[in-house]
């Protein structure tokens, strides 16, 4: 523990009302689950300062069926999420994720919402929630608003969330079970790993084996996830064949910029970004 | 005599928490130590600035010039400061010392320390030090320097029948990783003198250290292990600089301290495999036999000599493997660079140089057009030859038993035909890769010798055994091997027997629990001194030639009830054949060698260029396998962690000091990531050791990595000649062999 | 002063702490409790040797604020064996050999056992992933598998 635990506190909330109140009037960090800001705290990485204790308030850990939309409170865990009927029928990416996220321990604590509002490039929800177009819910006093995911991320760790908002919902459309989809998370080992790439992809056709929609997304490519747009549009309407998947891949290698870190190199990301679409592309077509 | 083999003799207090590891001793009235550390990699230190921000009255503040007697911890080169005094000579060296009641001040006050240093310009690579860009370590940064010669190579290399091959190799540095940090209790008193309590695998070295340190006598410095959660060699050497810090703490402060590293403060400030770079040059006939050998064996020592020079010798005799060659030179160099010193770790050079040679191996097979198992079974040593120091092979060596038994177990004539097949289409590329070793247990030469080890055994007035040894158990099992080997040589239970806590108080020196010597070695003479402790009670005429369970019990009672103290040593005697020249670096090196085979079965996912190892393969011959759960044990971790050193763990210096130092950033194998692991044993040589046992703990380093990326090799068609190999570096391997 | 009160129930035993909100729950287990079975390793959530039942439900107990550890109850290694006997898994792992030096030992029974609360018939796979953050440097796992499979059929 090298951080000073004088300096640090935390106050608990006791329901939504009560942490919004709280958030509305004075600068203070939310803390869920403490699978990231924990961390922090012990490498003495952690600012000192006001901390609210959202992780009691139950009614943001439940997953709900609405018509076309499933709606995720924002304190479901990994765990939550890999055990649930609804998560695991219509957003098996998420599942995915999570299973991918640290190992056990971490995912009986890690939550979706401070997955996604602790806007690590290399979260690992972040590119199914891109994949499956997911609306974030952001609360405060004054009442609430849904905002589209890919909207969310203005820059490294940058979210268009205000200070006095709190991430409670996430939403997404049930998914057409005619899709193809393919997440892969390539870590530094197969548990307990950050991703040096993390690969989401989702895929339909229309009877004419054109493409209907697609979605690529990237984790720890950029600043933020990313969604490859322009590899989309180059796509979309067209059947998938030998030259398109050569030109997706082309253009994918033009468009992504990948850091080198101290995990892994930007040519090494970049080179198997472009393996895993051109994989993705291939394995679809069998679909 | 049947074997006994006990259950892990301190297994239970493991198994529910009970078992004291040093942080979890707590403290009354004492306080918490941290250490103060250079940010420079070299230089003059000016001044030492204290910010006026923090009330030091509060704490106990010591440096260099408070050390009593000798300001260096007391190795083989008197070079390595207990705390700097002028001379920085690495990032992270200790400059001072504090503590205070409280952890999180003592932790806080770090942050309000700084330093005045006159930078000096570092050196970082054996290139660098080789080539005298900064004179860094005494008069020419060599810390050590062999040369082993068999025959001469020098005339062959202009045969022109032969066929001439050279390679590079290197290996990084590998962080031991032991789950449990480095921690020490320091006491002090005018009257004990000196105790130290903590997590540590030689008790006596650190009692060597420390005696002149604060200049005391031997019977006023007390060291005890705790309970120690894993040492792989990282606490061979080094506790005795974290031992001297707390001690000279408690000295200040006359109260007890606590010295606790957490993990990032241990993983860039403690000792490290040495990395190494090797070059080998062979001469091949037709026959694919070799007929000469050249090996140009270096290591990078950082800062301070350590064991450099041992991890050097260990290295540079296992260069030339199992293998037969007339005309052999090893040509081997340590030297000084300004990175963390390097130290002891599992293997201790030989990984390192066998890594080089199994892959060489694999290279020469190639160009020669013989199958890799082929061109080593051609040229293996047998009994009767003599190895490139001139020992004599005098037991049986039979490589293709050994191998032949993995090839089974493996299914590997069918698996790799269906490899070769499915590797044309699939993206995921799967092959073997083999590695052919031996591994010499004990120290080299004339060390144990000079070690001269001294075990004890102690009737107790219960009539029970107790064996009084410094060999610490960290996990290995020496508990219960001296329990088994005690039980075994008395024809007692386990039970029977009890281990004494190594506490230098009441166990003689038998040696540092290091070189795959305590089974070997130690328990030879745990062996010997219950043998003769059998023979003291005959001489009293309290047993007879046979006797019971019960008659022994009862016999100890006696002797104890009326005698007194019923007390035998046993001492090392060096075999009279064991003959060694430490200066022409000839004869036995070792006592005795177990050989060995590995076979590593791998997949590459060429989207990725992640490797998995699927399944590992390990059979050697150990003599006497004295427990098998505890020996099985010892290999299977041996290869887990020698898998990590070859394809997870890397170790990133930046000004010389490790700067992954966090778990999520330095990669060792998760439960998922491990291969099924295959061990098999073979007995056919038992002429030392209990019961013929050679020692095991370090072997299972040397065989993987080569394997591993002999495998990668056979699989992808890729050749890399570095380690570690992360995807990467893979990754990098394949572009340029596209280019 | 920032401390605060906590209130927990450590292994069936009510407990209560003065502790600072964000002190980590492993060293209020370890220091304050003085329960020292829990081990830490690292302190980033990465070895698991903190492993602990929060709840019922496993977790890193270096990564948990004491705050909110109020309310709760929290099961160490200390309450796995009774006052007569070894669980299933303790015994399973002194018979077959899944510890070594034992640091890793706590955590990762604390594991085992939360997998043979939830799954009575894993696959090799299952036992991997539930034991995947657990790090064990001496075993290479082996033995530690073993000792689970062993236990399972102990079940049966």
């Amino acid at each position: 523990m090298k951080s000073y635990l004088p300096e640090f506190h935390l106050t608990k909330a006791t329901s939504l009302k009560h942490a919004l109140d709280i958030i509305s009037t004075s600068t203070i960090t939310p803390i869920a689950g403490g699978t990231d800001i924990m961390v922090l705290l012990d490498a003495g990485k952690l600012p000192p300062g006001n901390f609210l204790d959202i992780n009691s308030i139950d009614s943001l850990k439940n997953i709900t069926e609405d018509g076309d939309y499933i709606y995720i409170g924002a304190l479901n865990t990994f765990t939550d999420i890999r055990e649930n009927n609804l998560c695991q029928q219509y957003f098996p990416m998420m599942c995915e994720a999570g299973r991918w996220s640290g190992a056990r321990a971490i995912q009986n604590r890690g939550t979706i919402g401070g997955n996604i509002c602790n806007a690590s490039p290399a979260g690992d929800t972040p590119p199914a929630l891109l994949c499956y177009d997911a609306e974030i819910e952001l609360s405060c006093v004054d009442g609430t608003r849904w905002i589209n995911y890919h909207e969310f991320h203005l820059d490294y760790k940058k979210l268009a969330k205000k200070p006095h908002e709190l991430l409670t919902k996430i939403r997404i459309k049930k998914t057409n079970p005619n899709r193809f989809e393919l997440y892969q998370k390539v870590g530094t080992r197969l548990a307990q790993a950050i991703s040096k790439i993390c690969f989401a992809g989702l895929i339909e056709f229309d009877a004419d084996k054109r493409v209907k929609k697609v979605r690529l997304s990237w984790g720890a490519m950029g600043p933020y996830v990313l969604r490859s747009f322009k590899v989309e549009d180059f796509i979309c309407g067209n059947k998938i064949d030998d030259a398109l998947i050569e030109s997706s891949v082309k253009q994918l290698g033009q468009e992504l910029s990948p850091i080198g870190d101290i995990r892994s190199s930007s040519d090494y990301r970049k080179h198997v970004a472009m393996n895993l679409l051109k994989h993705f592309l291939i394995t679809s077509k069998g679909h | 005599m049947k074997k006994k083999f006990g259950l892990r003799k301190e297994g239970i207090s493991k198994l529910k928490g009970e078992a004291k590891y040093i942080d979890d001793y707590q403290l009354s009235d004492g306080l918490y130590g941290v250490t103060v550390r250079s940010p420079e990699p070299r230089g003059i230190l000016k001044k030492i600035k204290f910010s006026e921000k923090i009330n030091w009255d509060e704490f106990i503040i010591v440096t260099a010039s408070d050390i009593p007697g000798k300001n260096f911890i007391s190795m083989i080169e008197m070079d390595w400061p207990v705390l700097v005094d002028k001379q920085i000579n690495h990032k992270g060296e200790a400059i001072a010392l504090i503590a205070h009641p409280d952890k999180l001040e003592a932790k806080r006050a770090l942050k309000f320390i700084s330093f005045d240093i006159e930078p000096l310009a570092p050196v970082y690579s054996i290139q660098d030090s080789l080539a005298k860009k900064e004179i860094i370590w005494r008069k020419d940064n060599l810390f050590k320097e062999y040369t082993i010669e068999k025959g001469n190579p020098d005339p062959i290399w202009e045969n022109p029948e032969l066929k001439i091959f050279t390679q590079h190799y290197s290996t990084g540095a590998q962080e031991q990783l032991y789950i449990e940090n480095n921690g020490m209790i320091g006491e002090y008193s005018k009257k004990d003198g000196v105790t130290i309590r903590g997590s540590l695998q030689c008790p006596y070295y650190v009692h060597s250290a420390l005696c002149p340190i604060f200049d005391l006598p031997e019977e006023k410095v007390r060291i005890i292990q705790a309970e120690t959660g894993g040492g792989f060699g990282g606490k061979e050497e080094f506790p005795s600089l974290v031992a001297a810090h707390a001690a000279l703490l408690a000295m200040k402060a006359n109260k007890p301290v606590k010295l606790i590293y957490d993990r990032a403060e241990d993983m860039a400030n403690s000792t490290k495999r040495h990395p190494s770079e090797s070059t080998h040059k062979m001469a091949v006939d037709k026959n694919g036999k070799i007929k000469a050998w050249e090996i140009d064996f270096y290591l990078d020592g950082g800062a301070y000599y350590t064991l450099s020079s041992v991890v050097l010798s260990r290295g540079c005799i296992h260069a030339p493997g199992p293998y037969f060659c007339e005309n052999t030179r090893v040509n081997a160099k340590a030297v000084a660079t300004n990175t963390f010193p390097h130290g002891a770790f599992r293997g201790f050079g030989a990984p390192q140089s066998i890594f080089a040679t199994e892959r060489f191996m694999d290279y020469v097979a190639k160009q020669v057009q013989m199958d890799p198992i082929e061109f080593r079974l051609n040229n293996i040593i047998q009994k009767g030859q003599t190895t490139a120091t001139g020992q004599l092979v005098e037991e049986k060596v039979d490589y293709k038993k050994l191998i032949d038994r993995l090839l089974i177990a493996s299914d590997f004539e069918k698996k790799k035909k269906q490899y070769e097949l499915e590797n044309k289409s699939s993206h995921i590329k799967k092959g073997f890769g083999i590695a052919t070793f031996m591994h010499g247990a004990g120290f080299t030469g004339s060390g144990e010798a000079y070690l001269a080890s001294v075990v004890g055994v102690r009737g107790t007035s219960e009539g029970k055994i107790e064996v009084l040894a410094s060999s610490v158990e960290m996990g290995q099992g020496k508990n219960t091997i001296f329990s088994s080997i005690a039980a075994e040589a008395l024809g007692v239970a386990p039970d029977m027997i009890i281990i004494a806590t190594p506490d230098t108080k009441f166990v003689p020196d038998s040696g540092p629990t290091v070189a795959s010597r305590t089974s070997m070695v130690v328990g030879a003479l745990v062996e010997s001194a219950c043998i003769s402790l059998v023979k003291k009670l005959q001489d009293e005429k309290l047993i007879e030639k046979k006797f019971s369970e019960e008659q022994l019990s009862s016999a100890i009672k006696t002797y104890t009830a009326t005698k007194g103290d019923l007390k035998v040593f046993s001492k090392y005697k060096q075999p009279p054949n064991i003959h060694w020249d430490d200066e022409k670096y000839q004869g036995s090196a070792y006592a005795t060698y177990a050989w060995a085979v590995y076979l590593a079965e791998v997949e590459v996912n060429t989207l990725t260029y992640d490797t998995k190892v699927i399944n590992f393969y390990a059979n050697q011959e150990i003599g006497n396998v004295l427990h098998p759960t505890l020996a099985a044990g010892q290999i299977e971790g041996g290869v887990a962690q020698a898998i990590g050193y070859a394809i997870y763990e890397k170790v990133r210096y930046q000004d010389g000091q490790m700067i992954n130092n966090q778990m999520t950033n330095y990669i060792m194998p998760t439960a998922l990531d491990v291969p099924n692991i295959h061990v098999f044993f073979e007995e056919w040589n038992q002429d030392y050791g209990p019961g013929g046992a050679k020692g095991i703990g370090e072997l299972p380093m040397d065989g993987p990595a080569p394997a591993v990326i002999n495998a990668v090799e056979n699989a992808t068609g890729v050749s890399v000649n570095s380690i570690p190999m992360l995807p990467e570096d893979l990754f990098q391997a394949m572009e340029n062999s596209n280019e | 002063m920032n401390k605060t009160t906590v209130n927990f129930e450590l292994n069936g035993a009510p407990t209560q702490v003065s502790t600072y909100p964000m002190a980590r729950l492993l060293d209020v287990i370890r220091e304050d409790a003085q329960m020292t079975g829990t081990k830490e390793g690292c302190g980033e959530g990465e070895c698991g040797a903190c492993s602990i039942f929060m709840d019922g439900k496993l977790v890193n107990s270096c990564l948990v604020p004491a705050l909110q550890a109020n309310g709760k109850k929290i099961e160490t290694v200390e309450s796995l064996a009774s006052e007569s006997a070894l669980s299933k898994i303790q015994q399973a792992f002194f018979i077959h050999g899944g510890a070594q030096c034992g640091i890793c030992t706590p955590g990762m029974l604390m594991a085992a056992t939360d997998l043979l609360k939830t799954n009575s018939s894993p696959t090799d796979e299952d036992i991997r992933e539930a034991l995947a953050g657990n790090l064990c440097r001496c075993t290479g796992y082996t033995k530690i598998f073993k000792s689970v499979l062993e236990a399972l059929k102990a079940d049966q």
